[in-house]
């Protein structure tokens, strides 16, 4: 089958990976992978950003696929539950209201810009090189690196299932997926 | 070419045994089949289907067609929820 644009947008969800490296102000792109899907849910009812335009699904499936790097195992019964599902939606949301707060904080000039990237949401990684002075406010430093946090942290949980089962594993309980795929439903119902 | 009575007579079992019984005994074809209540919608089964008979309807679920699904099971392959398993089915 011959390979469409959308084919190569792994490209871009690596170059976001690296570019945060060097400079974290690039995490605020990461708010595309936020916001597109959710436009397409709301505005289309589809989950077309999920089959077609997921970078970071088709990096899972490259790594895993052809580089062959996933035991291609079955995901074992509990982590495709609904539980699971929303309750891992519920923490990452929790999660993410908590990294918007320590946004607030250094905002409203209460709490000094922490220059790390938390890994997992515990271990903090120090991440001061990407941070190259005061061109903007601390405040929307701080975002980037809580954003780029979130991401970081997403693709490495990704890319352990993707070892453990199979390529695409994450797909199975992103949040974004499982709110988009609610929109759907909810929207759908109608 | 001369068959002794021993070839003749495994010759007989075959036929009766393939040829008769196949009309008795043919199996359904297998069809991809999905678990409709685990399914997260992330199109990948429809992303490695030969026949375009897998699909994403509305967001919410993998939808095969059965009238080009044949069977190769690809998708289930595929499907990180492990959703989709072949089953014999009658159209």
């Amino acid at each position: 089958m011959k390979k469409k644009w959308y084919d190569y947008l792994w490209l871009l969800s690596l170059t976001y990976l690296i570019l945060g490296f060097f400079n974290i102000l690039f995490a605020w792109l990461g708010l595309l992978c936020f916001f597109i899907p959710l436009i397409i849910a709301f505005v289309y009812g589809t989950k077309s950003y999920c089959n077609r335009y997921c970078g970071r699904g088709q990096l899972f499936s490259l790594l895993g696929g052809r580089f062959g790097l996933s035991r291609r195992h079955d995901i074992p019964q509990w982590m495709k539950s609904k539980a699971f599902r929303y309750g891992f939606l519920i923490f990452f949301c929790v999660m993410f209201l908590q990294m918007l707060w320590n946004t607030y904080l250094v905002f409203a000039g209460t709490a000094d810009l922490q220059q790390a990237v938390t890994l997992l949401w515990t271990f903090k990684l120090p991440w001061h090189w990407a941070y190259l002075g005061n061109a903007v406010n601390p405040g929307a430093a701080q975002f980037a690196f809580g954003f780029y946090s979130v991401m970081l942290t997403s693709t490495v949980l990704g890319l352990i299932t993707m070892v453990l089962f199979k390529p695409r594993s994450w797909c199975v309980y992103c949040p974004m997926g499982t709110v988009t795929q609610l929109i759907c439903k909810v929207k759908n119902k109608e | 070419m001369i068959l002794s009575q021993k070839k003749i007579s495994v010759l007989v079992i075959i036929y009766k045994t393939e040829v008769l019984a196949y009309g008795k005994i043919k199996r359904k074809p297998r069809k991809a089949h999905v678990a409709e209540n685990d399914c997260v919608a992330c199109g990948c089964c429809a992303k490695v289907c030969p026949m375009q008979a897998i699909s994403v309807y509305k967001g919410v679920k993998a939808v095969v067609d059965w009238k080009k699904c044949v069977g190769c099971g690809k998708c289930a392959k595929e499907c990180p929820a492990s959703v989709i398993e072949l089953r014999e089915i009658e159209l």
